[in-house]
């Protein structure tokens, strides 16, 4: 019997090859989107669960309040943590701080600035470090070790055995020795590191660091069977058991949350964090396209009914059950979803290399994965039998009756659930277009809005050399002699991220203050140049100026923080800092965007400061000159540490990393998605248009004209993608209202987003019937009447 | 073996209420050859599916070698038509996807005989039929008169007690419609009961019994042979 179905499946498929390619082809390019996505999405979701004992590593989240109830969030905690945990809750089997400085290391005449950190012991056995050279339990007995990956030894050891080798820290008079060499967290890790140090190599330096003052990243790993909710209770109020005067909170965050559930919550966070939301969107849009695909495959099988009713109506009459009816046309469909299924795959792997480049992933199929065929094997099944379904009970209800005399089924009941179809499709269709318009339009507010300040052609460097070393001012003035060099300043800055300020406090004290009421206060440390060089507007008073003695003890601060304190009159005004210095403000900047546009403007406070952060401002048109010139003045200075030198345009543009590539994802499954549903359209157009091949013969030959022709066979589109338009764009809107909260700036969603969708979803769907329309309208009506 | 009482069949839409057959009282007796004659719509198809087992009656009993099937399920009167019953249609209905041999041999598939089986019966029908030269051939590449000995071989495949043949002939020339009456008397004759719709009076004629229906009304009968 399968046999029997098996042949006369390959056949209807032979038979009817242009259908089948579009029924196969759709299916292929749904399961194939489908599959990267959830590459992507599994990817996603693995981050930090490969580590053996995932389930009992935490790392410390710091929460502080302000009397006023003000709340902050760091990823940092105080560093005495890590001891103190340890030692007084057994639970705690290992601790570790994990910092990263602003390291450069010296091999030779080489030098490295690739992933330093700085760990304890314990997190050698915490992260599962495997050793490839060298001991686990010995490599850090030596506060002046070195441990690298193996990519490192084979970057600068080529040939050698790194083991024993001396690296130094550039400029410095400590040298560390390899004590061994490891393999590198896979890319799925929150953490990557290229050398690791023990923390002890700190006590190189000498001087009293107060640990409960200083804060780094902190993890910790609890024995087997431990409930870190119940742990978390315990040490919650551990701070303020220390300082009565503290007001933070300790939680514990599961290394398992950290990729995707913290994307703008901490303060001092990692960077390369992924998001859940965008997960969740990734894997919807997966849903989506799949849904599109079997709705077309549907759509394709029922429309052919009428060619299989005769089968169906002869193999009833020969003796058929309904059952063996539906087995017959979900076998069938599985048959043609298995088909599509391995056309996709050739067209995952050809894409891969590209999707991999857009995402900045190293995703690849694994083929000895049991997993893989499980999930394969699953959605196969899924889609088969989804797409199957519809037309399989249709079909297998059709009466045997009509076959006798030869009669075609119009049952209108299969008509009006296809016309669901077609409009379910395009609805999703639509709502991916109007995602794609929003997202676009939100990126492109971002890039033309103004922020308050001028970004455009400047770029920075680190000079590798204290804040009070003269050579910033010498090297400084050097850069000035070049008339293509607008501006230099010095900022105290996260090198990392310029937009990204961090150093926040909450201590300040001023007139009219009333009591609790603490403010969290941004805090920026720049020279006298700072205004001028990203062209701040001063609102009222001065910026900082050498002309004056007094600018160690003066402030300047944003409308925001005038607006806040209540000052009507800033200028003049005292503020005192947390430390107990006493500020005279001597000036009012208007606001200004100095973080991204996903937070509204805080209230900022600006010192007098000099720092190893120099940014340019350089003038248009002669930039890669100007860069040339910054670069050989910098090695006149500094022969020896070569120059990392970033563009501020560039920093500005990965703040938005995360939506432009979203934008980018609506943008191609949107494009997608009409694809496959044109597909399933232009299959579905041929057979409404052959239905009516009739009805086209005899109002042609009673003096109808190819254009009305055309339109009556149109106009049940163009209601099917108005309908669609109405369903969707509410959808449409509600989601994106949500993803724009994301911003604090943002833009009004506006009517035209909707025209816009529904005008490009309409013209691509005409145009899909058009050439079926062109075709019907233009024959010979003899030809259609004979067709009876 | 066939048996009605009061048959009556009614088709209703929103607007329309047909009564296709009205209180009709048939009776076949096993191994009889009854042809239905009259003119188009007058409820002969409506008569044979109900017979055939492909439709149910609106009121009135259908009695089916002595088992009352007026109200059986679809599934029922597919299991009940399996083996029991062949038909022949005027338009043949081959499975155009399926050669000769594949088309005959679909009744013996759902009666889950083993592959071995159904391929000596079909072979020896298929020789009996004088078409097993062509049993690798689609019936695209048959004529008329071959489509419709492929038919009739798939309609007696199964040893079928009953066979409808609805106008058997009214798609083919005179010559190839007497071949195909020819086969029905030999499958007659060797105790198949046979009921044939039929235009043809010339073919009526060789039928024990005419059966005339009017408006959904048995009119008259003309009995040639009581068996």
């Amino acid at each position: 019997m399968i046999k029997n179905y098996l042949k006369i499946a390959l056949r209807n498929i032979k038979r009817y090859t242009a259908h089948s390619i579009l029924n196969i082809s759709g299916m292929a390019i749904g399961l194939a989107s489908a599959i990267l996505i959830l590459l992507w999405v599994q990817d996603e979701l693995s981050y930090d669960r490969h580590f053996k004992n995932a389930d009992n590593i935490y790392r410390l989240i710091e929460k502080q309040i302000t009397p006023g109830g003000e709340v902050s969030l760091f990823s940092i905690a105080p560093s005495a943590l890590t001891k103190v945990l340890k030692e007084e809750y057994p639970e705690v089997i290992r601790s570790s701080r994990y910092i990263n400085p602003y390291m450069i290391l010296k091999k030779g005449n080489e030098y490295i600035k690739e992933g330093i950190s700085l760990v304890n012991s314990d997190f050698l056995k915490m992260f599962d470090i495997e050793f490839v050279k060298g001991n686990i339990n010995y490599a850090f007995n030596d506060p002046n070790s070195i441990v690298i990956t193996e990519e490192m030894a084979h970057k600068y050891f080529v040939n050698e055995d790194p083991i024993g080798k001396a690296i130094q820290l550039s400029n410095m008079k400590f040298t560390l020795t390899i004590t061994g060499v490891v393999k590198s967290l896979p890319h799925n890790s929150h953490l990557h590191f290229n050398f690791l140090i023990p923390v002890e190599y700190l006590k190189n330096f000498g001087g009293h660091y107060n640990e409960w003052e200083m804060r780094d990243h902190i993890y910790i790993e609890l024995k087997n069977g431990s409930d870190g909710e119940v742990f978390e209770n315990k040490i919650r109020d551990f701070l303020k058991k220390q300082n009565r005067e503290s007001n933070s909170e300790i939680f514990l965050q599961n290394i398992k949350k950290i990729h995707l559930f913290s994307a703008r919550k901490y303060t001092y966070d990692i960077g390369g964090h992924g998001d859940i939301i965008y997960v969740r969107i990734m894997g919807l849009i997966a849903v989506f396209i799949l849904l599109i695909a079997c709705v077309n495959f549907m759509n394709l099988a029922t429309a052919q009914s009428a060619r299989r009713a005769k089968e169906i109506g002869v193999r009833k009459v020969a003796g058929a059950s309904k059952r063996k009816i539906i087995v017959q046309f979900l076998g069938e469909s599985l048959l043609i979803v298995f088909v599509a299924h391995i056309i996709a795959m050739i067209i995952v792997e050809l894409l891969l290399p590209g999707f991999n480049n857009f995402t900045s992933k190293q995703l690849a199929v694994n083929y000895q994965s049991a997993g893989l065929y499980i999930g394969l094997i699953t959605i196969v099944l899924f889609c088969g039998l989804l797409a199957g379904s519809y037309p399989a009970l249709y079909l297998s209800s059709l009466k045997p009756l009509n076959i006798m005399k030869g009669v075609i089924n119009r049952n209108p009941g299969n008509a009006q659930f296809r016309r669901v179809l077609v409009i379910f499709q395009f609805s999703l269709s639509i709502l991916l277009i109007i995602c794609t318009l929003i997202v676009g339009a939100q990126l492109n507010y971002i890039q033309n809005k103004k922020l308050g300040f001028n970004k455009d052609n400047i770029g920075y460097f680190q000079f590798p050399a204290p804040p009070w070393d003269p050579k910033l001012e010498t090297i400084k003035k050097e850069l000035l002699k070049n008339p293509n060099i607008l501006n230099v300043t010095e900022v105290l800055l996260n090198y990392e991220n310029p937009f990204n300020i961090e150093n926040t406090s909450s201590g300040y004290n001023w007139a009219g203050k009333r009591k609790g009421n603490d403010i969290l206060f941004y805090e920026l440390s720049a020279d006298e140049d700072y205004a001028k060089t990203f062209q701040l507007e001063l609102k009222e008073g001065r910026y900082f100026s050498s002309e004056f003695s007094t600018e160690n003890t003066a402030a300047v601060i944003n409308e925001q923080a005038a607006k806040i304190m209540g000052l009507t009159n800033p200028i003049g005004e005292i503020i005192t800092s947390p430390e107990g210095t006493k500020l005279h403000i001597i000036g009012v900047v208007k606001d200004y965007h100095f973080r991204s546009l996903h937070f509204i403007i805080e209230p900022l406070i600006m010192h007098l400061h000099k720092d190893f952060n120099l940014f340019v401002k350089m003038k248009p048109g002669k930039i890669s000159s100007t860069v040339e010139y910054i670069k050989k003045t910098y090695k006149s200075f500094e022969p020896a540490i070569p120059i990392d030198f970033h563009f501020l345009d560039d920093d500005y543009n990965k703040l938005y990393r995360t939506e432009q590539r979203i934008g980018k994802i609506f943008g191609y499954f949107s494009f997608l998605a009409i694809i496959i549903s044109c597909l399933g359209l232009i299959g579905l157009s041929s057979f409404m248009t052959e239905r009516r091949t009739k009805e086209i013969g005899i109002r042609k030959a009673n003096g109808a004209k190819a254009i009305e022709i055309f339109s009556l066979l149109s106009e049940e589109y163009i209601i099917w993608v108005l309908i669609s338009i109405i369903i969707a764009s509410p959808i449409a809107w509600y989601v994106m209202d949500k993803w724009l909260h994301n911003f604090a700036y943002r833009i009004n969603i506006g009517l035209w987003v909707f025209v816009f969708a529904g005008v490009v979803a309409l013209f691509i769907a005409l145009l899909t019937v058009s050439i079926q329309s062109y075709k019907a309208a233009g024959k010979n009506p003899l030809e259609a009447l004979r067709y009876e | 073996m066939i048996k009605t009482n009061g048959l009556t069949k009614v088709f209703r839409t929103d607007e329309v209420e047909t009564t296709a057959l009205n209180n009709i009282e048939f009776n076949v007796q096993k191994g009889e050859f009854v042809a239905v004659m009259g003119p188009s719509g007058c409820g002969k198809s409506t008569l044979l599916n109900i017979i055939g087992l492909l439709d149910n009656p609106t009121n009135g009993q259908y009695y089916f070698m002595d088992k009352e099937v007026s109200n059986y399920k679809e599934r029922q009167r597919t299991d009940l038509r399996k083996g029991n019953i062949g038909f022949i249609f005027q338009s043949f209905n081959l499975i155009d996807e399926l050669t000769v041999f594949e088309n005959v041999e679909l009744p013996l598939l759902y009666l889950k005989m083993s592959s071995k089986e159904r391929k000596k019966k079909v072979n020896e029908i298929l020789e009996r039929m004088q078409i097993f030269h062509r049993k690798n051939h689609f019936p695209q590449q048959l004529s008329g008169g071959q489509q419709q000995r492929v038919a009739i071989a798939r309609a007696v495949v199964t040893n079928p007690k009953l066979i409808l043949a609805d106008e058997p002939t009214g798609n083919l020339d005179s010559a190839n419609g007497e071949e195909v009456l020819k086969l029905l008397e030999e499958l007659n004759h060797e105790g198949t009961t046979i009921v044939m719709v039929t235009h043809s009076p010339g073919h009526a004629e060789r039928a024990h019994r005419i059966v005339h229906l009017f408006d959904g009304s048995i009119v008259t009968e003309n009995i040639k042979e009581i068996i």
